[in-house]
């Protein structure tokens, strides 16, 4: 959980950096692109500072100009003089407008300026005076004016005035300058933060592009590994391995399956996987199951089937196959991996041989032993002393016991290897009983207890081996025998609870020891060995009693009884005495119906369903005990029955329920049967609605007559 | 008289079961050790009943069932098997073959006889 959320912590940061990168270079670039633009705004201004400064200069030169031109053509009269002069009249007007548009906006240099043209102007106007005095002939006037130093005085204020503003425009150039050193400074630093911010996102960059290729190659190292592995398990494999595609063909193999069958790889590529198989029948099995496995995705991973396999030589032998499927990806495959099991079937019929042998080779003895004791301790030879009489009991009642002991292990082995056949006959559980108290009659006798049966004219039929059911009870029986007291009695009664039949076994015993109940039902179980009444079991008959009544669907246990002793039980599913209709009604007129064959019965019943009561009998005593119980308006009736002619009990539920009209099913045709019944249906020619129409309108005809 | 024929190849349940069947004064008991020995003496004898041990050697028991159904003489003997095999699917197939029953080994010596006139009924 906090592994899961620093993982997400850090790739969200990760997200963040990556994203702040690129934002903040996108910054970067419009602050040096602001920077940029600053620059060009103070270049222009010192390009106009350098202009308007070059303007003053040409201003001063100009007045010079004037100063020199005018002075010369009043000491030589010479009019060659005045060229510049007059050149620098229209000049200087020029200059001034260009100057005063350049110094707009700043207060004291329009100060200096307003003060530089007056200099100006006065300088022109003596130029213009000396001019004018000199061309009319007034030179002494002009030369006076010139000495009087007025024109020196212009000059130098007008030289103050262009010095002063000149200083102005250095101070402005000066200013501007630094400003641009400012300017240089963080465009110089906007500069480096962006290279500082590329190579950051370059160093993430490498960051993120060698840790995804490590990670890269981390995973491909690790496939490689896994796919190495898998590999060498393939070609390892003691099994036979196949990897088949989707249609059952052998894409690869290990070299096991070339052992196992003697084909070498290029004859079996390509081939269907049934190739290797020895019967023809085999293919079609092989397909369906394939496409069950492959149908059942991973589910039906690792499904074995035994299989006769052929090898080149054409010798078979016996296999067992698993089969799981590889991929879910585009292409389906499936690893069949083939296990020769000759050698453990082979193992399998030398153990069932060697029980086999066994049981014959100690009983072989034990007959003779058995059978010499026996007549020695039935007196066939004559009368035996006293002292000989008792040792032949112990001798013959010990190798009786070996017998036992034999037959015990062999079921033991039978239940446990599947192999115990079970009958399947309708065993009527009171007859059992009977057999069984009759049968230990004489153990009881000899111990001195007496086995107690309740009548029950009950009949409780349960499905199953009337000789495997004998000996669980044996077993239960002979058990409460010999662990009761002398005198004591040993019940032995039947049970039904609905679909459930109970036989209990209730002895007046010591009951189960606490330490001995975990293990009761465990393999050579006694609760004490040196218990002299144990003396003759084999530990194996309630473990043997259980698993047999597991096989019939039932179950052996153990109560507690009240005020001292044991119950031991079997429970087994009951054969349903009566084959009642689910929608029983009270409204409903009552019919019975009586036929050996129970699926008849059930569906007849269902097909009455709604219309009548069907009670469905399916021995002739059953039937004689209900029409003694109930009353009835109609009665269906199987002539055939097994054992008996179902015609015989007409008289007796007639005399009963007088007028009941008798619906003959039968399946023969024959002509004495429609003088005995109401109606004569025949299996073979009708169906199920025409028993139920039939009957209905024998009872409305019934109805109306009454 | 009631003649029976024991057929076993071991000779101590040979002498058991003659001296077990002796028990009723009605049997007139013959022993034979082998099949061959067996078809000897009902050939000439004509028994009414056939004990067989099922495993003996070179001719088993159900081997020699079908011999003697083979010969007309011998073809309405009932036959019971002898087994120290109760293998169920044994028991059946000696059923299949027209045995008149299965008697266990090892069986009580003191009820043998009335067991044997049992199946005679």
């Amino acid at each position: 959980m906090s592994l899961m959320t620093s993982q997400t912590q850090r790739k969200t940061i990760t997200i963040v950096a990556l994203a702040l990168v690129p934002a903040s270079l996108l910054g970067l670039h419009l602050g040096v692109q602001s920077e940029f633009e600053k620059g060009r705004v103070l270049r222009s201004t010192v390009e106009e500072t350098i202009l308007s400064r070059d303007r003053l200069s040409a201003l001063l030169s100009l007045h010079l100009d004037i100063e020199t031109s005018v002075r010369g053509y009043v000491l030589t009269d010479d009019e060659s003089f005045l060229r510049p002069f007059l050149v620098a009249t229209p000049r200087r007007n020029e200059l001034i407008a260009a100057i005063k548009t350049d110094l707009t906006g700043e207060p004291q240099a329009r100060l200096l300026m307003d003060r530089l043209e007056q200099s100006s102007d006065r300088q022109f106007q003596l130029a213009l005076s000396n001019y004018s005095d000199a061309r009319q002939g007034r030179q002494s006037q002009s030369e006076s004016r010139i000495a009087s130093g007025e024109g020196r005085r212009a000059m130098d204020a007008i030289r103050r005035d262009i010095a002063a503003l000149d200083r102005l425009e250095r101070g402005r150039l000066a200013e501007v300058t630094s400003r641009s050193e400012g300017l240089r400074g963080n465009i110089e630093f906007l500069a480096s933060m962006l290279i500082a911010g590329l190579s950051l996102l370059l160093a993430a960059v490498a960051i993120v592009v060698g840790k995804t290729t490590r990670q890269r190659q981390e995973a491909l190292d690790r496939a490689q590994e896994l796919t190495a592995r898998q590999q060498a398990m393939f070609e390892g494999a003691v099994d036979g391995m196949l990897l088949l595609d989707e249609a059952g063909d052998i894409r690869k193999l290990n070299p096991s399956i070339i052992r196992m069958f003697g084909y070498s790889e290029n004859e079996l590529l390509a081939r269907h996987n049934t190739f290797l198989m020895d019967q023809p029948t085999d293919l079609e099995l092989s397909r369906a199951w394939l496409s069950r496995v492959g149908a059942a995705g991973l589910e039906g991973a690792g499904e074995r089937l035994e299989f006769t396999a052929r090898r080149k030589d054409g010798t078979s032998f016996d296999t067992e196959v698993a089969v799981s499927r590889v991929s879910d990806g585009r292409e389906r495959r499936y690893i069949a991996a083939i296990r020769d099991i000759s050698e453990y079937k082979r193992a399998e019929a030398m153990k069932n041989e060697f029980v086999s042998t066994v049981s014959h080779e100690l009983r072989t003895p034990l007959t003779s032993i058995g059978g010499s004791l026996g007549l020695l301790a039935g007196g066939a030879v004559g009368e035996l002393n006293e002292k000989a009489a008792r040792l032949v009991d112990i001798a013959h009642k010990n190798c009786e016991r070996l017998v036992r002991l034999i037959n015990d292990i062999l079921d033991i082995e039978k239940i446990s290897s599947g192999k115990m056949h079970f009958a399947q006959d309708e065993v009527d559980l009171a007859g059992l009983i009977q057999r069984t108290v009759v049968a230990n009659g004489s153990f009881a006798a000899a111990q001195g207890v007496s086995l107690v049966t309740p009548d029950t004219d009950r009949r409780v039929e349960v499905l199953g081996d009337p000789d495997r059911l004998e000996q669980v009870l044996t077993n239960l029986v002979s058990n409460a025998i010999k662990h009761s007291p002398r005198g004591a009695k040993v019940d032995v009664v039947l049970q039904q609870s609905g679909s459930s039949a109970r036989i209990e076994v209730r002895d007046r015993g010591d009951g189960v020891p606490q330490e001995f109940r975990q293990r009761i039902f465990g393999k050579f179980a006694m609760a004490d060995g040196s218990d002299n009444r144990m003396r003759g079991g084999t530990g194996l008959g309630l473990s043997i009693a259980r698993e047999i009544a597991q096989h019939h669907g039932g179950n052996v246990s153990y109560d507690d009884r009240e005020g001292g002793g044991t119950v031991f039980w079997i429970e087994l599913p009951a054969i349903s005495e009566m084959v009642q209709c689910s929608s029983a009604s009270a409204d409903l007129p009552r019919v019975l119906h009586i036929d050996d064959d129970r699926d008849c019965l059930s569906v007849t019943a269902s097909a009455f369903d709604g219309l009548a009561n069907v009670l469905s009998f399916s021995t002739m005593e059953d039937a004689e005990r209900a029409i003694h119980e109930h009353s009835f308006a109609g009665a269906i009736i199987d002539v055939g029955m097994r054992e008996e002619d179902g015609t015989t009990l007409i008289p007796e539920i007639r005399q009963r329920n007088p007028g009941l009209p008798v619906l003959l099913f039968s399946a023969r045709d024959e002509d004495h049967l429609a003088a005995a019944a109401d109606a004569v249906l025949i299996k073979s020619r009708s169906d199920l609605s025409e028993v139920v129409e039939t009957m209905m309108r024998l009872l409305a005809e019934r109805e109306t007559q009454a | 008289m009631t003649r029976v024929l024991y057929v076993d190849d071991e000779p101590d349940i040979r002498e058991i079961a003659e001296m077990a069947l002796g028990l009723d004064p009605g049997f007139e008991v013959r022993l034979a050790a082998s099949a061959r020995e067996a078809l000897t003496i009902a050939e000439g004898w004509c028994p009414d009943i056939a004990l067989l041990d099922v495993m003996m050697p070179e001719i088993d028991g159900p081997t020699l069932l079908k011999m003697m159904r083979e010969r007309q003489e011998l073809a309405n003997v009932p036959v019971a098997f002898v087994t120290a095999r109760a293998q169920p699917s044994e028991l059946q197939n000696f059923a299949m073959l027209d045995a008149v029953g299965v008697i266990a080994k090892p069986f009580d010596p003191m009820t043998l006889a009335s067991t044997v006139r049992k199946l005679l009924e």
